[in-house]
């Protein structure tokens, strides 16, 4: 129900009409005091300095920061600038370190092949990178980037500086499969270097995740040891002579002789090696 | 229209990163001698998702590829396509946004996935080994398998959803 005469608003208003005087009242105070503090009388110039001090010391803050606030913009297009050419030196020298790292990789890939030339300097050799390895879980190929159009043949040898890595089992015409020593359909004649004895060296399903060989077909009397060093003997068609396979780990004796082994660990690690090259002749 | 267009350019360009990725990276590294396959993950993702046609066809398509770039005669078209056949006949028996569901049938897929290779090897060496080493590679290829599909599980969802929604939904209800 709304009565005629609004009690609410009368007393709102008397709310804002005292709170109006009173801050007129301390604006007047202020600026009176302002005024009288150059008053030759002492007290009323001591009187007025109280009173205005408070809005001195307000005043200074706020002049400060304005001017800290001119001196950033007028100082930032300058750090902008400087920035700049900061970003762009560090661009410049960081395209720099990148092409020097390139280069030095290259260095160390033709170091690489450099040595590979050396230990195989009587043998005509073909580098070549590594593209690509196997999908499966049941070989051990890998493909490399020469072919047909290369001079590439099947049943060509591949090595390493180390020592033998496999050979080619298919070529195309810009690419090359080859099967490493690792897998189990590859076996390679070879000699053991301290009896001068052959035996075959043979890729094994149990042994590839280890990066290990077994040793095959060792003459019953044959009298190996662990540490002895396995070279090709070049029977067969695939691999030249007198390059270094692996290394004898473990000799396990069957119940009869005749089924004795030996595991060889391979020269090359062929999960880690990224060059190659493939002897042409 | 251009849309769909569009959507199969991203189809065709996710299956080149895939391949891009397991050529040049995954296939450098293994564990214990076996290599996790993000291959066989899509084909198994697609399978699952989209039912027969899709996934018969696309194991097909996937597995005709690999045989091109690794020239292996043919081995891995037949053993993409089996395992794509085998996990789209049973593709209703699972919901497709469920991750246990995944995980079960990725460990499925990669045990054919590798006793069809397994096997294929054989016929083409004569070289066998004993069953206790076919079990570690079903085993550790399928861990690995399980544990990349598990990590991307929720990424590859948002995709096909993506692509569904772009492409009209062919997903099996």
């Amino acid at each position: 129900m709304k009565y005629r005469y609004d009690f609410d608003g009368k007393k709102r208003k008397k709310k804002h009409i005292i709170i109006f005087v009173l801050f007129s009242f301390i604006i007047a105070v202020f600026i009176t005091a302002f005024l009288l503090k150059e008053s030759n009388n002492s007290f009323i110039s001591k009187t007025s300095n109280i009173v205005i001090y408070p809005v001195k010391i307000v005043s200074n803050a706020l002049g400060s920061v304005f001017k800290n606030a001119g001196v950033y913009f007028s100082n930032k297009e300058k750090v902008n600038k400087e920035k700049e050419n900061l970003e762009n030196e560090v661009k410049e020298l960081k395209a720099k370190l990148l092409e020097s790292n390139s280069i030095l990789e290259e260095n160390e890939s033709l170091k690489k092949m450099l040595d590979i030339k050396k230990t195989y300097q009587h043998f005509n050799i073909k580098y070549s990178r590594i593209l690509y390895r196997e999908h499966d879980n049941w070989s051990k190929t890998f493909t490399i980037d020469l072919g047909k159009n290369d001079g590439i043949k099947l049943n060509q040898a591949v090595v390493h500086n180390d020592g033998l890595v496999g050979y080619i089992s298919k070529v195309n015409d810009t690419t090359s499969v080859v099967t490493t020593i690792l897998d189990p359909s590859s076996s390679v004649s070879v000699v053991i270097s301290t009896t001068n004895e052959p035996a075959i060296l043979q890729g094994d399903l149990d042994l590839k995740s280890k990066n290990e060989l077994k040793l095959t077909f060792i003459q019953l009397d044959s009298d190996i040891s662990i540490a002895d060093m396995l070279y090709t003997s070049g029977l067969g068609t695939n691999y030249p002579n007198s390059i270094p396979v692996g290394k004898i780990t473990k000799i396990v004796n069957g119940k009869n002789d005749i089924n004795r082994y030996a595991i060889v660990e391979p020269c090359v690690d062929i999960k880690k090696i990224s060059e190659v090259g493939v002897i042409i002749n | 229209m251009l849309k769909k267009f569009l959507t199969f350019v991203y189809i065709v360009l996710f299956i080149f990163i895939i391949f891009l990725f397991q050529t040049m990276i995954i296939d450098g590294k293994e564990l214990f001698g076996i290599k996790p396959n993000l291959i066989l993950i899509t084909v198994i993702v697609a399978s699952l998702w989209y039912g027969a046609y899709v996934g018969v066809t696309y194991s097909l398509i996937i597995g005709i590829i690999t045989d091109l770039i690794f020239g292996n005669y043919g081995t891995f078209t037949i053993c993409y396509f089996i395992t794509g056949t085998v996990i789209s006949l049973i593709n209703n028996n699972y919901r497709k946004e469920n991750k246990i569901a995944l995980v079960y049938v990725t460990l499925i897929a990669s045990s054919i996935f590798e006793i069809l290779q397994y096997f294929i090897h054989l016929i083409n060496t004569g070289i066998y080994s004993n069953i206790f080493t076919l079990l570690i590679h079903i085993v550790l290829s399928s861990l690995l398998n399980i544990i990349i599909v598990y990590i991307v599980h929720s990424l590859l969802y948002k995709l096909l959803r993506y692509f569904d929604k772009n492409i009209g939904d062919y997903s099996v209800k």
